[in-house]
């Protein structure tokens, strides 16, 4: 871990200091930001982003430009501008108390989890009974602000509900620290999306730390669009005997973007199944990791474990890395795991030029026909459309 | 419709391999032509060379389409002009549905010849009827194109995307390989169907039984890179019951 910290946390130096502060302070201090000697960064270079000062915004939050504002999607929504709640901004009001001490599950945090818990200021806080649809919504200013967000994201027993993240920006380099917690319910369905298209010249990293009860249901969709650096992380504990999720994502990279799926999923109860499927489509220098984590405990028998990273390059420079690790402790067990790194496949251009499509038809259809792999398996409506709207736009820029 | 005149092709990477060395073919206006030889001997690359397949380099010789030489011409343009080529092995493409790549495909051809592009109604209605010509259920519209098709249903599948590209030239690379009897009548039955007088068939097979349902005019046998001997749809029948060793003989013995 590096030890330096330039994110000038002076400003909060007055603000009240409930339990797990201190303490994420302290070891974030001792411990450092994760460099290029952690196993789990290493493919991911933070220099440039610790080189940079990143200030937390004090006082009311800025104002997002007409631009961004026009995009915010309809319906119940949050707005934070760079970690802090914008009232006027938003159609729904239920934020996480700053004073509420951290849950079990966000114990001991290190690097920028440990960051995002000495700082949050806000987040959503949503209990949810079944049939929401809420959009949370994140914009950062830039000027080289930080935003540190939190959510808390419970579904009571049987609930199924629909929860779009956004993440948006303008105004060049900021930090984004974020992290969100999923807590679900015996039988509780979660559908969460993940839309990353912030500035070109931002940092976004972001931990999911998600427990699953029996028979819960976590399917989450990420589509990483654009900032020079993004790392979701999902860390999802399937706790209850019969527990589901399915992790997917695209990351669309271009210029010199570097975006980072890192994947844990931690088989704790027998007879949960789990499948992850991540793909990259990548041009220019861009580059894309993949981590894909299966811990099977002991005792989780009849655990049903599928994952697959695929990548396209467009370009000779882009670079794609990817590492399956699988950790079994059970003997009664299926996991399966598959990769591949290619290009456009010649055989299928020449077929649809024959049919009458002109080579950028042709590699347009192609790759779209990749990326959208991932998004068939999403329900109707915003978290359908809005992953496709997107991953079409970044397409289209090709 | 089509002249091949004196055609040599090489590959276009590594060693060069020359493959055909010297085609001469003439094929009429609403005829239909089929083209018989041994393995490797030539004659599916006859039919990438006619489309424009990148992997190969025409060294000599020229392709006359409608009068004009087609050599210089991009394979989408080709396509524009009415060069459609049914493959022996259609690409499996996941996760691009059927529909959505046929209504581009259908639209593209349309642009090229001055037409306006097909609504997706007007799309779906055309397909849906032009599907039942060979047997489709319409829900492989919705599915990825060719994936997890069955090995007949990828061939009638070819077919039908040529019922909606309407084109002037239909080569057919193989279009019985790997089917049974029923299918390969349903597939020949589809072929047969499109015939028109301003429209031509170049059919390249191994067997003879293709040619029952879909009669050729003329039968071309093609050995070691270039036609050697051309007749009527008996040669056919004769090529299925002698094997293509006592026409290498002939040739011998007349060279």
């Amino acid at each position: 871990m590096r030890t330096r910290d330039h994110t000038h946390v002076d400003h909060y130096a007055a603000l009240p200091r409930p339990a797990g502060r201190d303490e994420a302070m302290s070891r974030l201090e001792a411990l450092g930001f994760p460099g290029r000697k952690d196993e789990d960064w290493y493919y991911t270079p933070t220099k440039r982003l610790l080189e940079t000062a990143f200030t937390p915004v004090v006082g009311a939050p800025r104002e997002p430009s007409a631009a961004l504002v026009a995009q915010l999607p309809e319906g119940a929504r949050a707005v934070f501008v760079d970690g802090l709640f914008h009232q006027g901004l938003s159609t729904l009001d239920a934020t996480l108390d700053p004073q509420q001490p951290p849950t079990s599950l966000l114990a001991d945090p290190t690097g920028f989890d440990a960051l995002n818990a000495a700082l949050w200021r806000s987040g959503a806080n949503l209990s949810m009974k079944g049939g929401e649809e809420v959009h949370l919504v994140h914009i950062a200013t830039g000027e080289q602000r930080l935003g540190a967000l939190r959510h808390r994201l419970q579904l009571a027993e049987g609930a199924e509900a629909t929860v779009v993240e956004h993440y948006l920006g303008e105004g060049g380099a900021a930090l984004v620290a974020a992290v969100s917690e999923v807590l679900l319910a015996p039988g509780a369905r979660l559908h969460h999306v993940l839309l990353q298209q912030a500035d070109a010249d931002s940092h976004y990293v972001h931990t999911v730390r998600a427990q699953v009860g029996a028979d819960a249901h976590y399917a989450a969709t990420s589509v990483q669009a654009r900032a020079r650096l993004a790392r979701l992380a999902f860390h999802v504990e399937l706790a209850g005997t019969g527990a589901f999720t399915r992790l997917c994502g695209v990351a669309l990279g271009a210029g010199q973007s570097h975006v980072d799926h890192h994947l844990l999923v931690d088989h704790a109860a027998p007879g949960c199944t789990s499948r992850q499927d991540v793909r990259a489509v990548l041009d220019d220098r861009a580059r894309a990791v993949f981590t894909g984590k299966v811990v099977v405990r002991e005792g989780a028998q009849q655990t049903d474990s599928e994952q697959a990273n695929h990548s396209l390059l467009l370009s000779d420079d882009a670079v794609a890395n990817t590492r399956p690790q699988l950790e079994i402790y059970a003997d009664d067990v299926a996991c399966a795991h598959g990769a591949t790194v290619g290009s456009l496949d010649a055989d299928a251009l020449f077929y649809l030029q024959q049919r009458g499509l002109s080579p950028a038809q042709a590699r347009g259809l192609l790759m779209e026909g990749f990326a959208r792999a991932v998004l068939t398996e999403l329900p109707q409506g915003p978290a359908h459309d809005l992953p496709h709207a997107l991953v079409g736009q970044w397409l289209s820029g090709r | 419709m089509l002249e091949l005149i004196d055609l040599h092709a090489r590959l276009a990477t590594g060693a060069g391999t020359p493959i055909l060395k010297g085609v001469n073919l003439t094929l009429p206006a609403g005829e239909v032509h089929a083209i018989m030889g041994p393995n490797a001997s030539g004659k599916s690359t006859l039919s990438k060379v006619i489309t424009g397949h990148p992997d190969y380099e025409v060294t000599s010789g020229d392709i006359r389409f409608q009068g004009e030489s087609i050599l210089e011409l991009s394979v989408e343009e080709r396509a524009h002009r009415g060069v459609f080529m049914s493959f022996q092995h259609p690409v499996e493409i996941p996760g691009v549905a059927t529909s959505v790549f046929l209504k581009a495909s259908v639209n593209a051809v349309r642009e090229a010849s001055g037409l306006e592009p097909l609504d997706a109604a007007g799309f779906l209605r055309s397909a849906r009827e032009k599907m039942k010509l060979v047997q489709l259920d319409k829900a492989l519209l919705h599915r990825s194109l060719n994936e997890g098709f069955s090995g007949g249903e990828k061939k009638r599948n070819e077919v039908f995307q040529m019922a909606m590209l309407e084109p002037t030239l239909m080569l057919l690379d193989e279009p019985d390989s790997g089917l049974d009897v029923d299918a390969l009548r349903i597939v020949a039955g589809g072929v047969e169907s499109l015939r028109r007088d301003d429209r031509s068939v170049l059919v390249i097979t191994h067997y003879q039984r293709l040619l029952d349902y879909l009669v050729p005019d003329k039968t071309h046998v093609f050995v070691d890179g270039r036609i050697v001997k051309t007749g009527g749809a008996d040669l056919a029948k004769e090529v299925e019951s002698r094997g293509y060793q006592w026409v290498r003989d002939e040739l011998k013995a007349s060279a």
